[in-house]
């Protein structure tokens, strides 16, 4: 009786413990849609990429969707500098070239490299929360620091992908320096 | 002293300041004026701007929310010295971040108001909304001190305090230098003015000063002042003409008064003669044949007598009379008493059982013609006597007295009760052979009163008279000095 008793609120505990972690890892990728909701506003794509008002952001994701349908939502009614954005989730590399914001998801780490040259010279904002993103030539790489969101930026791709990114993003980011071409 | 009684240099001045003053204090309060107002536009413009420029700067905090980013944008301010504090609130009102950095010890308790400027302990916040893409993102607020504002209030006042004393003392200087434009050739006429009619000579021009109204003034003046020395000329000019003719006149005069008295005097010596004679074979024929005649006869006879006896009477008066003019003033002191008593002693024989009562009072000494002034008294008091005899008791009054009409000298009076006079013809009475009463009342020759007026005369005084009818009569004269 006792050890049925026992392995009972193990099993309990272990269920709790995962559901913890499940609802952490929920809300870091809804903390992350946020995220890149928010720094979206701060951002400028050259015209050629976004010649209208009315033409709309597309914000691809490559690999294992972390977001469902959070991203979606964050998106749904917000309207980026008068913009709309359309969330599409890329089946292959080739579907790069469309979008205006490519975010690469974990899945992806080892191909980098790869998605980095593919993305070239293009006005894509590449986000991601790959360790050292920015460092390998991404535009904006998500981390962690003491606990909170923060982000990286590499100023040399930026300038490369001839995006515009406000000071009042650039102030609150880590820039970082590499990979320059 | 009232402004209108004050120098003209004075009253220059005075306006001059005067004016200056308000409208120096008019200027110095309109420019004051205008600096508050346009400094308050400033302070409240320049606390927008900043307030814009800081939330602006803020988004990116606010949204990814940094406080300690938002804490540097904040300490910016550290540059505007009377910006004392501030705060950004987030899209619920909640206190994001604050400047400075809070301090324990000092109690900035914020609570976010409405958009908008308030103004309250001698500070001003400022809260405006903080918005990015059409999303309120909070609001921030901003408190100024309104010491710069004091401050240069205080120091603007101190400048227009001193330009205003300044450019008073300035006013006052230039005024003092100045109003002589204005006031010397006034002051010079006056002085010319004062000095002509000081000196009284007419000879002398004002100096005339420039063609205004003042120079018009002046020809003017000095145009009067010809005129009044012409004036003056020809009144000097009649003048003499004036003396000649009077000097012409007085000699005719004095000549045909001299031919007057000589004719006088010589019909009057010429009249004796034969009068004397009526008289003495009248006397002859009275004394030798008074029982040849008949009384008729010997009345006629009297009557023809008596008749000669009064023409020579008259004719001696006459040449009395005629003779005072042309014999010398024997002046000498003379006792008045003493011949007033003669005079009455003379009178006696005639005076018979009269009952006068004399008062007499003590008259002075004086220089005069001993012979002339007795028959002044002979002839005034014979007067008093004759015209008393018709009352019981007659008193004569002999005196002296201070009169009014003669300066307030002495003059010698003789007062009677007798008939008195109308005074209507008191003019009349020093006339020769001017008679107020009748022959058959009393008797006279008219000329008694016409030799005192002349006698007095020569002895350069005066003779008056005052009666009333029926009370008595009051002669005064005076014997000169």
């Amino acid at each position: 009786m006792v050890i049925r008793i026992k392995s009972a609120v193990v099993v309990a505990l272990g269920l709790i413990a995962s559901f913890h972690l499940w609802a952490q890892a929920a809300s870091e990728s809804q903390l992350e849609a946020t995220f890149i909701c928010n720094s979206l506003q701060f951002v400028e794509w050259p015209t050629e990429t976004l010649p209208a008002p009315d033409s709309n952001i597309v914000l691809g994701i490559l690999g294992k969707d972390p977001f469902g349908t959070e991203i979606d939502r964050a998106f749904q009614h917000k309207k980026i500098n008068g913009h709309s954005v359309m969330v599409r989730r890329l089946k292959g590399m080739d579907e790069i070239h469309s979008c205006h914001v490519l975010f690469v998801s974990r899945s992806e780490e080892r191909k980098v490299r790869e998605i980095v040259e593919q993305i070239g010279d293009r006005g894509i904002l590449s986000v991601s929360d790959i360790k050292g993103f920015a460092g390998r030539g991404g535009v904006l790489g998500l981390t962690r620091e003491n606990g909170r969101l923060s982000f990286e930026i590499n100023l040399n791709v930026v300038k490369r992908a001839r995006l515009q990114i406000s000071s009042k993003l650039l102030r609150l980011a880590k820039i970082i320096e590499g990979k320059g071409r | 002293m009232r402004f209108q009684n004050r120098p003209i240099t004075q009253k220059v001045t005075l306006i001059i300041v005067f004016t200056s003053t308000i409208v120096l204090a008019l200027a110095s309060g309109a420019f004051m004026a205008y600096e508050l107002l346009t400094f308050r536009q400033q302070m409240t413009q320049h606390l927008t701007t900043i307030s814009r420029i800081i939330g602006e700067n803020s988004t990116g905090a606010l949204i990814f929310d940094v406080p300690a980013d938002e804490e540097e944008v904040l300490s910016a301010l550290r540059t505007e010295p009377n910006i004392v504090a501030a705060a950004v609130f987030d899209q619920h009102g909640k206190l994001f971040a604050q400047y400075p950095h809070p301090n324990p010890a000092l109690k900035n308790h914020w609570v976010p108001e409405r958009a908008g400027f308030h103004l309250g302990n001698g500070f001003l916040v400022l809260t405006q909304p903080i918005v990015q893409n059409g999303a309120l993102l909070g609001s921030i607020a901003i408190k100024s001190n309104l010491e710069q504002m004091y401050s240069r209030f205080r120091l603007y006042s101190l400048i227009v305090l001193m330009v205003f004393v300044g450019s008073l003392v300035l006013a006052f200087v230039l005024s003092r230098i100045l109003q002589r434009v204005i006031t010397q050739p006034i002051l010079d006429l006056a002085r010319t003015a004062r000095q002509i009619s000081e000196e009284k000579n007419y000879g002398v021009r004002a100096r005339k000063f420039g063609t205004d109204e003042l120079g018009q003034f002046t020809d003017a003046f000095n145009a009067m002042l010809g005129q009044i020395q012409k004036a003056e000329e020809e009144i000097r000019v009649l003048n003499a003409e004036l003396e000649q003719r009077v000097q012409s006149r007085t000699a005719e005069l004095a000549s045909s008064t001299k031919e007057m008295e000589a004719f006088i005097y010589s019909v009057s010596h010429d009249l004796r003669a034969p009068l004397r004679h009526i008289a003495a074979f009248g006397e002859i024929l009275q004394e030798d044949f008074t029982d040849q005649l008949s009384p008729e006869a010997n009345e006629y006879v009297q009557r023809m007598v008596d008749g000669a006896r009064n023409m020579s009477r008259l004719v001696d008066d006459l040449l009395n009379l005629a003779g005072i003019g042309r014999k010398e003033l024997k002046c000498e002191p003379t006792n008045l008493d003493a011949l007033v008593d003669e005079v009455i002693r003379d009178l006696e024989p005639e005076l018979g059982n009269r009952q006068i009562e004399w008062r007499l009072e003590h008259l002075p000494v004086v220089e005069c013609d001993r012979g002339l002034t007795k028959q002044i008294f002979a002839n005034l008091i014979a007067n008093s006597v004759k015209y008393t005899r018709r009352r019981e008791k007659a008193v004569i009054n002999i005196a002296t007295v201070k009169s009014i009409r003669v300066d307030n000298q002495t003059a010698i009076f003789i007062r009677d009760n007798g008939v008195g006079f109308d005074m209507k013809f008191s003019d009349k009475l020093f006339g020769v052979f001017q008679r107020l009463h009748r022959a058959q009342d009393f008797e006279g020759t008219g000329v008694g009163l016409a030799t005192v007026e002349r006698i007095v005369r020569r002895h350069g005084g005066h003779v008056w008279a005052e009666a009333e009818l029926n009370k008595g009569a009051t002669f005064y004269f005076t014997l000169g000095k």
